[in-house]
């Protein structure tokens, strides 16, 4: 008999109704057993009357749809969404051994990233635990790397995350004619294919001349970019315009001479490289399986 | 003795067995007047004595009132400050007051701060405010839920980044449903909600202020808060997780909001959906809140991303969300920013 059906709450309150009438038709019975029968059979129409209100109440509101989810028996745990590993992570691990000490920097060859319009090969730094933590995502921070970062780019990415945690960081080296796809789709294809990465809350790094391409990618997708930085490499304040019209959410810095992030032109990387690492997420395990509350015979498992 | 403790429950049970005893004694004594007064006393002792004891039994699974002062209407959070704490080695409990400059709202918020808190003493911490359901309080989180545990297990896990939790009241009163809105002519929750608690927050804990270090969690009344404030203001909030919520608030606000402005489905068919994201998860037998979330997965367009996670079985109760409070608070901490130190 289900538990928020008609027939359960009508011979419950058909059951109550009998007892009230019971109680009260017996109530001069039994003689010197009254002091006895008596509470039993007030507390048993009580306990009824409220029983038939709250299972009224219950099929009401849906609490407790089934008994099994009134009288839980057992938990079963069932992992939906295990991380897979990337295809680069033993050879990342084989290059690196098990427990680097310092981010690896490696060249890298997406597929079909001979079509990309790249002025040099993309460089990826993943983190120095990246080999020791197999269940780990990473957040991405995707550099569109030009002459102004060339230089040392790997090097600034290793003391950022010794300051400010771990992050894969890839220096696309995208010429300014590239399509904004290349960033929003192909990229991030070929990094989950190749290594543990997120799906979203990537932050991207901008020299001035590609701001108008950074722009673009933020507003096609505001949920992987939502942070921008932006390369100001000019003496003065002013040497790069914000793009118009992004996602009111979208965080936007510019790094630069008379900014409210300055410093030597050589600092800048580094700077936006730290700021853009603290707009990302932390690098997390797969999250926890759900675990169905009332596992009942016969039924499925839930997930994701 | 709380009134959502084991004793005050056996204590009122008691007391009703012993109406019924009572009831049985007397009736035949006296005579008259006397014994038809002692007769309606008694009976009536029994139904309020009966009702009480039903009414401390639900409460301590809704744990709507958890002090005798709170029940008088005299401080309604302030049995958070008695929360309990997390394990040895795990986050602790605090309770800030919000003097609400905005709402107009003073209330008390518990927060769960993380062990990293104390030895990262320089780190400002993402932060997740857990809104409760109605009837209910803050004190349902910390413990029917026990979300204290439940954090620590998380992050010790490493699915879950350190993580500043607060468990404000969405109420000045545990009667009165505001269901996080600002209710004409009445409490002003919204602006309590998204304005005084994290300023107050960023006044007396070090915690992130920006957009990509808050988020919103609830379970069914709260759960409809989670999305609904996270869809009105995503300049605030980068993530929000609904364990059973619906899409509409199912009160009267006063100005018509709850059929557009604040209903949920209306806003993603007339407004532009921001880029926030959203986790809702339900039983799959709890059909208003299943139906909602998969109406609200239909209706939603880029940027707004949403993702589902359903039980099969389960109701709209506590046992659901105990059972999806773990994967909800990690997928939430997966699109908030991480800890940072303090610049």
């Amino acid at each position: 008999m289900s538990l928020t059906g008609l027939p359960l709450l009508i011979t419950i309150g058909v059951i109550a109704a009998g007892a009230a009438v019971g109680t009260a038709r017996t109530w001069r019975r039994h003689g010197r057993w009254q002091a006895l029968t008596r509470p039993v059979a007030v507390l048993l129409t009580e306990v009824l009357a409220l029983l038939a209100v709250g299972l009224a109440v219950n099929r009401a509101e849906g609490f407790y749809p089934t008994w099994g989810d009134l009288l839980p028996a057992g938990v079963a745990r069932h992992d939906t969404d295990p991380t897979r590993p990337g295809r680069l992570d033993r050879w990342i691990t084989s290059r690196a051994g098990a427990a680097p000490t310092t981010p690896v920097a490696f060249p890298w060859h997406p597929p079909r990233g001979g079509r990309w319009p790249v002025t040099a090969t993309p460089t990826v730094v993943v983190p120095a635990d990246y080999p020791q933590h197999p269940t780990r995502r990473y957040p991405v921070i995707a550099v569109l790397a030009d002459h102004a970062t060339g230089a040392g780019e790997a090097t600034a990415a290793r003391a950022v995350q010794a300051d400010t945690g771990p992050v894969i960081v890839v220096f696309t080296h995208l010429r300014p004619t590239a399509a904004p796809t290349v960033l929003t789709e192909a990229l991030p294809a070929g990094l989950a294919r190749d290594l543990r990465v997120t799906s979203h809350s990537w932050a991207l790094i901008a020299p001035a001349d590609l701001a108008g391409l950074a722009g673009a990618v933020v507003r096609a997708a505001p949920t992987r970019y939502p942070a921008l930085a932006l390369l100001d490499d000019a003496p003065e304040p002013g040497g790069v315009a914000v793009p118009a019209d992004l996602p009111a959410t979208a965080t936007v810095a510019v790094i630069g001479a008379g900014t409210h992030q300055p410093g030597r032109p050589a600092d800048r990387l580094p700077t936006a490289l730290r700021w853009a690492c603290r707009q990302t997420p932390a690098p997390l395990g797969g999250p926890a399986p759900l675990i169905p509350p009332p596992p009942q015979a016969g039924s499925s498992t839930g997930g994701r | 003795m709380a009134p959502d403790s084991l004793a005050a429950a056996l204590t009122a049970t008691s007391v009703a067995v012993a109406a019924a005893v009572l009831l049985s004694a007397l009736w035949d004594r006296g005579a008259g007047a006397r014994r038809v007064a002692g007769r309606a006393a008694t009976a009536l002792l029994c139904l309020l004595t009966a009702v009480a004891a039903a009414g401390i039994w639900v409460n301590r699974q809704v744990d709507t009132w958890t002090s005798w002062s709170a029940l008088l209407g005299r401080d309604p959070a302030a049995a958070d400050a008695a929360a309990p704490a997390a394990g040895p080695g795990g986050g602790r409990v605090v309770t800030l007051t919000v003097a609400g400059a905005a709402s107009g709202l003073t209330l008390h918020v518990a927060a769960y701060l993380p062990a990293a808190y104390d030895r990262q003493p320089t780190d400002r911490f993402p932060v997740v405010e857990a809104l409760h359901g109605y009837p209910g309080s803050p004190a349902a989180w910390l413990n029917r839920l026990a979300a204290p545990r439940h954090l620590d297990q998380e992050i010790n896990a490493g699915r879950m980044a350190p993580t500043v939790v607060l468990f404000p009241p969405q109420t000045p009163s545990p009667l009165l449903d505001t269901e996080c809105t600002n209710l004409v002519h009445g409490p002003q929750a919204e602006t309590f909600l998204t304005v005084d608690v994290p300023a107050a927050a960023a006044a007396q804990l070090r915690v992130r202020t920006d957009r990509a270090g808050w988020g919103l969690i609830g379970y069914s009344a709260g759960g409809y808060c989670a999305t609904n404030l996270a869809l009105r203001h995503p300049d605030r909030y980068a993530a929000a997780a609904s364990l059973s919520g619906y899409a509409d608030p199912g009160i009267t606000i006063g100005d018509g909001s709850e059929h557009t402005l604040n209903d949920d489905r209306w806003r993603l068919r007339h407004l532009p959906p921001p880029a926030v994201a959203l986790y809702l998860s339900s039983g799959r037998a709890d059909h208003k809140a299943h139906h909602d979330a998969e109406t609200l997965r239909c209706l939603a367009r880029a940027p707004l991303a949403v993702t589902t996670a359903y039980v099969d079985g389960g109701g709209h109760s506590m046992s659901v969300w105990e059972a999806t409070e773990d994967p909800a608070f990690d997928w939430l901490s997966g699109w908030l920013g991480r800890p940072v130190p303090a610049t």
